[in-house]
């Protein structure tokens, strides 16, 4: 499976009191992985269009995070994003934040395709399918304004 | 240790899938186990508690003005980590989110890990 990676800064609105980030941002940060990842595979498409012309709506259904050391106001860190699993209706993500080398933050998302309109979930359109089963395993590497 | 809190789903939780963005949930977990170490003063101790693992399922959707109350779990794990189970609940009894969490404290200022300070473990056991 392909594997993104995607760089972020720690800003004073991620962190606490402390200066470590908090719990938050590092969720918001997998989020910006996962986004970006798609959004390499559909350049010409307004990221909302994607959804509303394939009548899906992505759901976090779960997410398993371990923190083995925190990230800090002004650290660079790297989001790496594998889709790891292409169910019907569902995928699972492994993602990892990481400040050069040293691994921050593991978290594990499962994803659920459902019909805006019902709830219910529905199949994963076949592109988005085949764009993340693809087995080119390049690395799509991304800066912090997601523009190169 | 059980402990209660209600909130409600703002705009600032939202996304722009017209429902509560799944971060505000980690949001209302911190804030619910906030309000259970404030009377310890653990700032004060240059203590700072923070969730070194979490997961959490979610079970149905909650979108704005939606009214909340989340129910916290808290038991004693081991020296340095609490375990906890958060409920977050709709006002009409439905589970719209459950996180299993451990929770472990840090030295505010060297972030070094710390034992449970004394008094929140007498309050637990």
């Amino acid at each position: 499976m392909k594997e993104f990676v995607f760089t972020e800064r720690v800003y004073y609105s991620d962190t606490n009191y402390t200066g470590m980030a908090s719990i938050g941002a590092y969720i918001n940060w997998a989020e910006h992985g996962r986004t970006e990842a798609l959004r390499s595979f559909f350049p010409l498409e307004r990221y909302i269009d994607m959804y509303e012309k394939r009548k899906v709506l992505v759901a976090v259904k779960k997410i398993s995070y371990y923190l083995f050391s925190p990230a800090f106001l002004d650290d660079t860190v790297t989001v790496k994003t594998v889709c790891r699993q292409m169910g019907a209706v569902s995928a699972i993500f492994e993602q990892e934040v990481k400040r050069g080398g040293e691994v921050l933050v593991r978290l594990t998302v499962t994803l659920c395709f459902v019909n805006p309109e019902t709830g219910v979930p529905t199949r994963i359109p076949l592109d988005i399918r085949r764009a993340f089963e693809n087995d080119d395993t390049r690395n799509t590497k991304t800066d912090i304004a997601g523009l190169s | 240790m059980k402990n209660i809190i209600f909130d409600k789903v703002y705009s600032r939780d939202t996304d722009a899938g017209k429902i509560a963005y799944h971060k505000a949930y980690f949001d209302w977990a911190e804030k619910a186990l906030e309000e259970i170490f404030s009377p310890f003063h653990l700032a004060d101790n240059n203590i700072i508690f923070h969730i070194s693992s979490s997961n959490i399922d979610y079970k149905i959707p909650l979108v704005i003005k939606d009214e909340i109350k989340i129910e916290t779990h808290l038991v004693y794990y081991n020296e340095n980590t609490l375990s906890s189970v958060q409920l977050i609940c709709k006002k009409s009894g439905e589970i719209a989110a459950e996180i299993s969490s451990i929770i472990a404290f840090l030295n505010s200022s060297t972030f070094e890990s710390v034992v449970i300070p004394e008094e929140v473990k007498r309050a637990l056991l």
